[in-house]
C-alpha cells in the first residue's frame, strides 16, 4: 500500500476545491443574485467560504503531510514529545475559534436585521412598499394584490395565482400565510427563504433590481406535491406592473364574457 | 466460531441476494395501461357485473375500436377531437423540459385516475373528490343547463386551479401543454359517455347465446368484414335510439354555442340611481326568501343556511355519488359516499372564480351535478293573484352583489383568539 493511505487523504482537499471550481466553470454556483439585499447576504457567504476554506486545507495538507513523511514503512520516526496538557495550546485552540465566531456573530448582525426584523415602514411616503399577501397551500401559490384603496383585506383587492408579479426597484413586502401545512417561501434570485406557518402572518421582504422572470418554489417538503409546487416571479416596470393591475382589475370585475375579438389570457 | 452469531454474515449475504434478484424480476417492464370499465354505472344500467363477462369484453373491445388505448388513444372524426393533442398528453411521460409527451399521466393521473374516473391513488384523501370524467358532467362553466363546459372554461379551470378543493393551479405549463390536457379530459368524458351509451345498448341487444343480437343485414356485413367488433361500432354510429352516442360528441362540439347570456349588471353607469348598497340589500332579501306574495326568491337561505355558513347538516350527495350503494359498489371501485356541504359563503374562497360573471352563473345556472339548483325560477310571479314576473337577470345580479360582499361583513371577518378576544380574521 505504501504511501497510499496518504494519497487518499490529499484527494479530500484536492477534490473539494476542485469541485467548487468546476461548479463555478459550469454554472451551477449560486443562482444570479436580481436583487438589492442580495449583495451581503453573499458577501457573508464568501466570506464564510473563504474563512473555513483557508481553515480546510490547511489542516488537510498538513494531515497529509504527516502521513507522507512519517509513513511506517519508511521508518522515519516522528520527533514525538508526549505532554499531559498544555495551559498555553488549550487557551489558544479555545480563543481562537470563539473569536472567530463571535466575529461572525457581531459581522452578520446587521445584515440579518435589514433582512429578518427592520420591516419597510408602510408610512414611508417617499417610497412605500410594494405590498402583497401570499398563501401557500398545497400545491400552489395564491397572491392577492390591495386593490385601488392599497388596503388588503377590502372588497376591492385582486387575486392570482402562480404567477407573482412585482414592479422593479421597489421594495416589496409580502405577508406570507399558508392555508394548511408548513411550507417555504423561497426565491432563490432574492436571496429569499421564509417558512410559511398555518395560523401566522410573516412579514418578508426583498428590492428587485433586474427586470425578468425568476424562479418560486417550495422548499419545506410538505406532501407528496412538494415537488411541483412551483411559481413563477414576475419582475417588471412599474409601468408594466400598473399595466397588469388594471387588467386584473379588468378581468375581475368582468360581468359579461369579453367578445371573442378581446379575449385576452387570464392575467 | 463458538458463538452462533457466525451464522449471521452468511445468512445477511443471502437475504441480500433474495432482495435483489425480488428488485431485479419486479422491476421489469410494467404492463401497458388500460382503461377500466365503468363498473358501477354499468351495474346500475343493468348489467351484472360478476357474471357477464362475454359482455364485459365486447364493449371493452368495442372501446378499443373507437377510443384506442390510454398510451396510443384514437378518436373518430366525427367526435371533434383534434388526435395530434391527444397523443401529446397521453401515454408514459418522455421527453425534455418544454416537449413532454405524458401529459395526463405527469399532472393529473394521480387523483383523476387512469380512466378518469376521478379515482386516482391520491383521491381517496381529498374532499371533495376529483372530477370523475365519464360523465360529461362539469360544475364550473359558462353553458347553460348540463352542456358540456367549453374549452375556455376548462382553461380557466386548470389556469386558476379550484381554490378550497385539491385542484391546484397549473397556470405554468405551456400554452400546448395547457390545449393537449384539455383535448385529452374532453377524450375522457366522450370514451366515458360513449361507454354508459354502448352498455345500454348492449343490455337492450345482448342474447346470451349468441352475444350481440344484429339485424340480418348487420350480420352480413360483420361476415363480410369478419369483424364483429367493427360492426357494432358500426351498429352504434348508425343508431338512431339511445345508444346513439353522437348526440353527446355534437354537445361537445357544439358546447360554445350553448353559452349562457349574460344581460348587463345594472350599474352607475346606466342608471344613476343605483346604489351598490341598496342592491346589496335587495340581494339579501332575495337570499332569504323562498316564497312571497309578489316573486319568487332565491331561497339560498334553503341550504346555505340563515348564517349564509353552509352549516344546515343536511345530508345531500352529488350527482356521482347519489346512486352508489355503500360495500357493492365499493367493490366496484366506487369512492365511499361522502356527503357534499354547501359552501360557506363568507370564507371569501369561491370555488369557480370569484368574478361578478363566474358567481351569475353559478346562481343562474346551478352547480351542474350538485344539490344547488338554478336560479332561473328567480323573479317569477309569486304566490298572490295576478303578480308579474320581474327581471330575472337584474335579480340575480343583486343576489351576486350580496354574495360578493357577505365575505366582507364585519361579522364574517371577526374570528375567536386564543384569548377569546375578537380580532379581524386577517390579523389572526
Amino acid at each position: 500500500m505504501g504511501k497510499f493511505w496518504s494519497l487518499l487523504f490529499l484527494a479530500v482537499p484536492v477534490l473539494g476545491v476542485a469541485s467548487f471550481v468546476w461548479g463555478w466553470q459550469e454554472k451551477i454556483w449560486l443562482p444570479e443574485d436580481h436583487s438589492a439585499n442580495g449583495g451581503a447576504i453573499d458577501h457573508l457567504f464568501y466570506f464564510i467560504l473563504a474563512l473555513t476554506g483557508v481553515v480546510f486545507v490547511i489542516t488537510e495538507g498538513a494531515m497529509f503531510w504527516f502521513m507522507w513523511r512519517y509513513d511506517s514503512r519508511s521508518g522515519k520516526r516522528p520527533p514525538t514529545k508526549f505532554v499531559h496538557g498544555s495551559h498555553t495550546l488549550e487557551v489558544v485552540w479555545t480563543i481562537v475559534p470563539a473569536a472567530t465566531l463571535l466575529f461572525i456573530a457581531i459581522y452578520q448582525m446587521n445584515v440579518w436585521a435589514d433582512n429578518k426584523m427592520r420591516r419597510p415602514d408602510m408610512a414611508n411616503m417617499q417610497d412605500p412598499p410594494v405590498e402583497i399577501e401570499v398563501t401557500a397551500r398545497q400545491f400552489e401559490w395564491r397572491f392577492r394584490y390591495p386593490g385601488p384603496d392599497k388596503i388588503i383585506g377590502t372588497a376591492d383587492d385582486l387575486f392570482t395565482v402562480n404567477e407573482l408579479h412585482v414592479p422593479v426597484n421597489r421594495k416589496i413586502l409580502i405577508q406570507l400565510k399558508s392555508q394548511d401545512v408548513l411550507h417555504s417561501f423561497f426565491l432563490p434570485n432574492m436571496r429569499v427563504k421564509q417558512d410559511a406557518v398555518p395560523g401566522m402572518k410573516q412579514p418578508v421582504w426583498f428590492t428587485p433590481t433586474q427586470i425578468g422572470k425568476d424562479d418560486l418554489v417550495c422548499a419545506e417538503l410538505c406532501g407528496w406535491g412538494h415537488y411541483k409546487m412551483k411559481g413563477r416571479l414576475i419582475v417588471e416596470s412599474q409601468a408594466d406592473y400598473d399595466k397588469f393591475l388594471q387588467s386584473l382589475q379588468e378581468y375581475q370585475s368582468a360581468t359579461q364574457e369579453p367578445a371573442a375579438a378581446q379575449k385576452k389570457d387570464i392575467p | 466460531m463458538n458463538s452462533p452469531f457466525f451464522l449471521i454474515r452468511p445468512a445477511l449475504a443471502a437475504v441480500s441476494l433474495a432482495v435483489l434478484v425480488v428488485c431485479l424480476s419486479g422491476c421489469g417492464d410494467a404492463p401497458p395501461a388500460r382503461f377500466h370499465l365503468n363498473l358501477v354505472e354499468l351495474k346500475h344500467g343493468g348489467l351484472d357485473p360478476v357474471a357477464d363477462q362475454r359482455q364485459q369484453q365486447v364493449l371493452a373491445n368495442t372501446l378499443t375500436a373507437l377510443f384506442g388505448t390510454p398510451d396510443d388513444p384514437y378518436a373518430l372524426p366525427e367526435t371533434g377531437l383534434n388526435i395530434d393533442k391527444l397523443k401529446r398528453a397521453a401515454g408514459p411521460v418522455t421527453g425534455a423540459e418544454g416537449a413532454k409527451t405524458g401529459l395526463y399521466r405527469l399532472h393529473c393521473v394521480h387523483c383523476h385516475g387512469i380512466s378518469g374516473d376521478g379515482a386516482g391513488p391520491t383521491a381517496q384523501f381529498l374532499n371533495p373528490y376529483p372530477r370523475d370524467y365519464r360523465h360529461g358532467w362539469y360544475k364550473f362553466k359558462s353553458t347553460e343547463g348540463a352542456f358540456p363546459p367549453t374549452d375556455a372554461d376548462l382553461k380557466k379551470t386548470l389556469t386558476l386551479g379550484i381554490p378550497g378543493t385539491a385542484m391546484p393551479s397549473f397556470r405554468l405549463l405551456d400554452e400546448d401543454e395547457m390545449d393537449a390536457v384539455i383535448e385529452y379530459v374532453k377524450y375522457l368524458s366522450l370514451r366515458g359517455e360513449t361507454e354508459l351509451r354502448l352498455s345500454a345498448y348492449l343490455n337492450e341487444n345482448w342474447e346470451p347465446e349468441s352475444g350481440e343480437k344484429l339485424k340480418p343485414e348487420q350480420i352480413e356485413a360483420a361476415k363480410k368484414k369478419n369483424d364483429a367488433i367493427f360492426s357494432l361500432r358500426e351498429t352504434i354510429l348508425a343508431a338512431d335510439d339511445s345508444a346513439k352516442c353522437d348526440k353527446d360528441w355534437n354537445d361537445w362540439k357544439n358546447a360554445e354555442k350553448k353559452l349562457i347570456k349574460v344581460l348587463p349588471k345594472p350599474s352607475k353607469d346606466q342608471d344613476p340611481d343605483f346604489e351598490l348598497a341598496k342592491s346589496i340589500e335587495i340581494g339579501r332579501k332575495l337570499f332569504y326568501q323562498t316564497q312571497s306574495p309578489k316573486v319568487a326568491g332565491g331561497g339560498c337561505i334553503a341550504c346555505h343556511g340563515p348564517s349564509a355558513m353552509g352549516d344546515d347538516g343536511a345530508v345531500r350527495y352529488d350527482k356521482w355519488q347519489e346512486n352508489v350503494k355503500p360495500a357493492e359498489d365499493y367493490a366496484l371501485g366506487a369512492l365511499p359516499k361522502r356527503v357534499i356541504v354547501p359552501r360557506n359563503i363568507r370564507t371569501g374562497i369561491f370555488r369557480g372564480g370569484r368574478r361578478p360573471l363566474d358567481l351569475y352563473y353559478r346562481v343562474y345556472n346551478g352547480i351542474n351535478g350538485t344539490p344547488m339548483p338554478d336560479g332561473k325560477a328567480i323573479g317569477s310571479p309569486g304566490i298572490a293573484a295576478g303578480e308579474k314576473a320581474a327581471d330575472n337577470s337584474k335579480l340575480i345580479w343583486h343576489i351576486v352583489d350580496y354574495i360578493s360582499n357577505l365575505p366582507f361583513e364585519p361579522e364574517s371577518e371577526l374570528s375567536t383568539a386564543k384569548d377569546g378576544s375578537t380580532v379581524h380574521r386577517d390579523n389572526l
